[in-house]
């Protein structure tokens, strides 16, 4: 299970939606971190070591592929779930999404409580399982 | 501003009798300010513009300002057939989004692949700069900004402005009220966040002088089987300019399946439309060899 110490990045150039999201990870016990873009989003990722990011794809300067790739291949960020949350719909980014490494991706608006299950369920994937 | 359109199809060239009026050449608009050539996209119309440039200025040192929405087939197409980037006088700045998960430059490369064309990239003119561009940027007075639409593929609209009047082009786009709520009427959650996002591209294109936008659909041809493609009916096209205040729509990226009779009858029915608006918005459809002039 995942504990305070889970900590996940919410990055997203609309305010709204990264306190929304943001919000309702911290009501089920993560600890978040927030980034309005992506060179913000790969420097925290960097130093914070986040378990869980949620990753726009439209955002004001890197995109969120640009983004993504970066975080899959900068050897210090041990591989966090990445999970795509995009207004984007087309079945050609979500499959190009998927191939580069995300784990998971979600079409907003979507429902933050779907999107914390959807994190919790990648990360119990991700534990080592008992013998 | 000088605007001249010389390639206005979407998807594929269409040549023949049927698209005479509105032109079967993929998408390639040029903008001149002053000394400066601008390059919206290089669909197979930017071939007759290369030659139009060498006519014009023969052996004079070019510097070009080329700016591609995506790398969809039909927006690349023609550059390997563009002259003036074989000539080592010349120098050619080339700005674009960045490919999912291969640069600008390697996509635009691997066009001319020997597979595919006997002349590589790098036997093109050694001034050519291959440059992402993401949010804005200043070539003199004239500024340009980009603005990531919705369309499968990293695709970027760009609006330039330069002395007080402004240019947006803007191709191969979906609203998003379609691709996000497509059951009838969506949650009101949906329906609430399409439209933010939708408005969101309302700002980027509002109180331009000229809108050139893709008009590739009709109503009924989009919401029976074209949902998810990428591309907008016309009434929402003219919904939009209209909610953008914009000053003249030049309606452009023809569907390949439709002729010039058919291409008169979606003008039509857009310049009615924006009429019922009370919108004092002219409203034209984009023909090959056309020029407007923003002075």
């Amino acid at each position: 299970m995942h504990s305070r110490k889970t900590k996940v990045l919410v990055v997203d150039d609309e305010v709204s939606m990264r306190e929304l999201t943001s919000m309702e990870f911290r009501r089920r016990g993560f600890s978040t971190l927030t980034a309005a873009d992506g060179e913000h989003a790969i420097s925290l990722a960097k130093l914070e070591k986040p378990d869980v990011i949620i990753l726009d794809l439209i955002m004001p300067g890197l995109h969120g592929f640009e983004v993504l790739k970066a975080l899959r291949s900068i050897p210090e960020i041990r591989r966090p779930i990445v999970i795509v949350q995009s207004a984007k719909s087309y079945k050609p980014d979500i499959d190009k999404a998927l191939e580069m490494g995300a784990d998971a991706y979600v079409i907003k608006p979507g429902n933050s409580g779907e999107l914390v299950d959807l994190a919790i369920k990648h990360l119990e994937m991700r534990e080592p399982q008992e013998p | 501003m000088i605007i001249r359109f010389w390639g206005t199809r979407g998807s594929i060239p269409t040549p023949g009798p049927r698209t005479i009026k509105y032109g079967g050449n993929t998408p390639c608009v040029e903008v001149r300010i002053g000394e400066n050539i601008f390059i919206f996209d290089a669909g197979t119309g930017i071939r007759e513009l290369g030659n139009a440039l060498l006519e014009e200025f023969k052996s004079k040192p070019l510097t070009i300002f080329m700016f591609i929405t995506h790398t969809h087939w039909d927006h690349i197409q023609g550059f390997p057939f563009f002259l003036p980037a074989y000539q080592s006088q010349n120098s050619i700045h080339i700005y674009g989004p960045p490919g999912r998960d291969k640069s600008l430059m390697k996509v635009l490369q691997d066009q001319m692949d020997w597979e595919y064309f006997p002349v590589a990239m790098g036997d093109l003119t050694p001034n050519l700069e291959i440059d992402e561009f993401r949010q804005e940027l200043a070539i003199g007075a004239t500024k340009v900004t980009a603005f990531y639409v919705n369309h499968p593929a990293m695709t970027l609209a760009f609006r330039l402005e330069h002395n007080g009047k402004s240019l947006v082009y803007l191709t191969d786009n979906e609203p998003y009220k379609y691709t996000l709520s497509t059951n009838p009427g969506g949650t009101p959650r949906e329906e609430e966040f399409s439209e933010q996002q939708d408005q969101r591209l309302v700002n980027f294109i509002s109180n331009a002088d000229l809108l050139i936008v893709e008009a590739q659909y009709t109503l009924e041809e989009y919401l029976n089987g074209k949902i998810g493609w990428g591309h907008s009916p016309i009434e929402s096209v003219v919904e939009f300019a209209a909610r953008g205040n914009v000053r003249q729509v030049a309606l452009f990226h023809h569907d390949p399946v439709h002729d010039d009779a058919m291409v008169d009858s979606m003008v039509l029915r857009a310049q009615q439309f924006l009429k019922q608006q009370k919108k004092e918005i002219v409203c034209f459809g984009a023909q090959e060899g056309m020029t407007v002039s923003l002075e």
